[in-house]
């Protein structure tokens, strides 16, 4: 029944479209359409041969001693064994490739999703830990005493709240943090290096600590 | 024999007063080194004519640049028909994330020399000099001989755009006495022939408040700036 509706309705209305005169005029029409917003970030961890950690002093640089949970291109930037207060240098730790057709460019955050965790009870402070500093795409000539720049912790609503070691949480702001990175051209490269500086009071354990740095790029 | 004797010593005394405190820390040996990540979030001086074009105009020139990826897409703007809704470039946000991890064991050395704060934040107006009182404190546990030696200088100038190291100076003192009278610049390590001050020397424990007084020139751009403030026993 309401088929026979719909299909008398669509009949009456073609056929008073087909008796309607078509106005006719002469003039310049504006013609204007959406432009679909492309926005492309890539994040690769390890991105150049060489990458890993070393302990921090001047002078001659040790040769970087990753852990297994690091590969080229990819996996975790592992930062192997660390002592209690130690101080250390992660080369070539993350390479960011943001691609956008926004003119305007774009900004960047990073933050921690959650202090270091080991999965247990046991825990330390992101943030006065977790260092980031510009790095070279193929040349390193960072010390792990470089200056760096802190990762917070977040302030916003992480998804899973728990961290898990194998699962990359996110992060939805209602409030965005300070950028990272303030991008006015629509592509940019940002190579970093991390540091790590342990506390003396992080509780040894027998699980590997670990936190996600969680990227996030927005046009402007 | 005796003249032998005689040059072995004249030409350690020579190597003494020659290297000073340095010649006599190589004598020593290194047994800790950490650092104080000093981060300086620079607001810009007000705005004063510097020659270039004045803000306003720099702010009009980023909303052309920006809107003229969407004119480049329009025809002639007489008529205009309206699809519906603003016209913007509609943009998603982009997330990712990767894992950073590490195995900590113990360091039976953890407690010879550390800090109470990694990590010191100073919020400061280029063009200005502001104190900020026992900004950190440095302690040195070590209770018997031989005596310590406490060295300390920044890595490096001030990193970003960068201006000078030496711009930020510090009043050391034992934690509970009064502050010297005077702060002092520090010494930029790569600056100063890599060479660290000598700030201290002591047997016993001690724990120095570190007061930090820091000028910024008004020329500094906003932004962040980072250097590390390195502390180095020896003995």
């Amino acid at each position: 029944m309401r088929g026979w509706i719909g299909f008398c309705t669509l009949t009456v209305a073609a056929i008073l479209l087909s008796v309607m005169p078509a106005s006719a005029g002469a003039g310049p029409v504006k013609v204007q359409w959406y432009v679909t917003g492309i926005l492309k970030f890539t994040l690769t961890p390890n991105y150049n041969t060489g990458y890993g950690p070393v302990p921090a002093k001047f002078g001659t640089q040790p040769t970087p001693n990753p852990g297994a949970g690091a590969c080229l291109l990819g996996c975790a930037d592992d930062f192997n064994t660390v002592v209690q207060g130690g101080q250390y240098l992660y080369k070539y730790a993350a390479h960011l490739h943001v691609v956008t057709n926004d003119a305007n460019g774009f900004l960047v955050y990073g933050e921690g999703s959650a202090d270091f965790s080991d999965g247990g009870a046991n825990s330390f402070p992101v943030s006065g830990s977790l260092y980031y500093l510009p790095s070279g795409a193929t040349s390193d000539s960072n010390t792990g005493f470089s200056p760096g720049y802190p990762f917070n912790k977040t302030s916003g609503t992480v998804n899973p709240s728990t961290p898990l070691f194998g699962s990359a949480p996110t992060i939805t702001y209602m409030t965005y943090p300070a950028p990272m990175f303030t991008a006015t051209a629509p592509t940019a490269d940002y190579y970093q290096d991390y540091e790590l500086k342990v506390p003396a009071n992080a509780p040894v354990s027998s699980s590997e600590y670990f936190v996600w740095v969680v990227y996030t790029v927005v046009p402007q | 024999m005796n003249l032998r004797r005689y040059c072995v010593v004249l030409a350690f005394a020579a190597f003494v007063v020659a290297g000073g405190s340095e010649a006599l820390a190589t004598l020593q040996q290194q047994r800790d080194q950490i650092a104080v990540n000093v981060l300086v979030n620079v607001t810009p001086a007000p705005v004063g004519y510097n020659g270039a074009g004045p803000r306003i105009a720099l702010g009009m020139t980023m909303r052309a640049r920006g809107s003229a990826i969407f004119d480049a897409f329009q025809t002639s703007d007489q008529t205009p028909i309206r699809i519906g809704g603003r016209t913007h470039l509609a943009f998603q946000t982009a997330q990712s994330a990767l894992r950073v991890q590490a195995m900590v064991s113990p360091n039976p050395n953890a407690t010879l020399l550390y800090y109470n704060n990694p990590q010191v934040v100073i919020n400061q107006q280029a063009g200005t000099t502001a104190s900020y009182s026992c900004a950190y404190t440095i302690t040195v546990d070590k209770t018997i001989s031989p005596a310590w030696n406490l060295y300390d200088g920044l890595s490096n100038d001030f990193s970003g755009m960068s201006f000078p190291g030496k711009d930020l100076a510090n009043n050391t003192y034992l934690q509970g006495a009064h502050p010297n009278p005077t702060a002092t610049p520090f010494i930029v390590y790569p600056d100063n022939n890599n060479n660290w001050y000598k700030r201290a020397s002591a047997t016993t424990a001690a724990t120095y408040c570190i007061d930090l007084t820091l000028t910024i020139p008004s020329s500094v751009p906003g932004g962040a700036y980072s250097t590390n403030a390195v502390y180095t026993i020896y003995f």
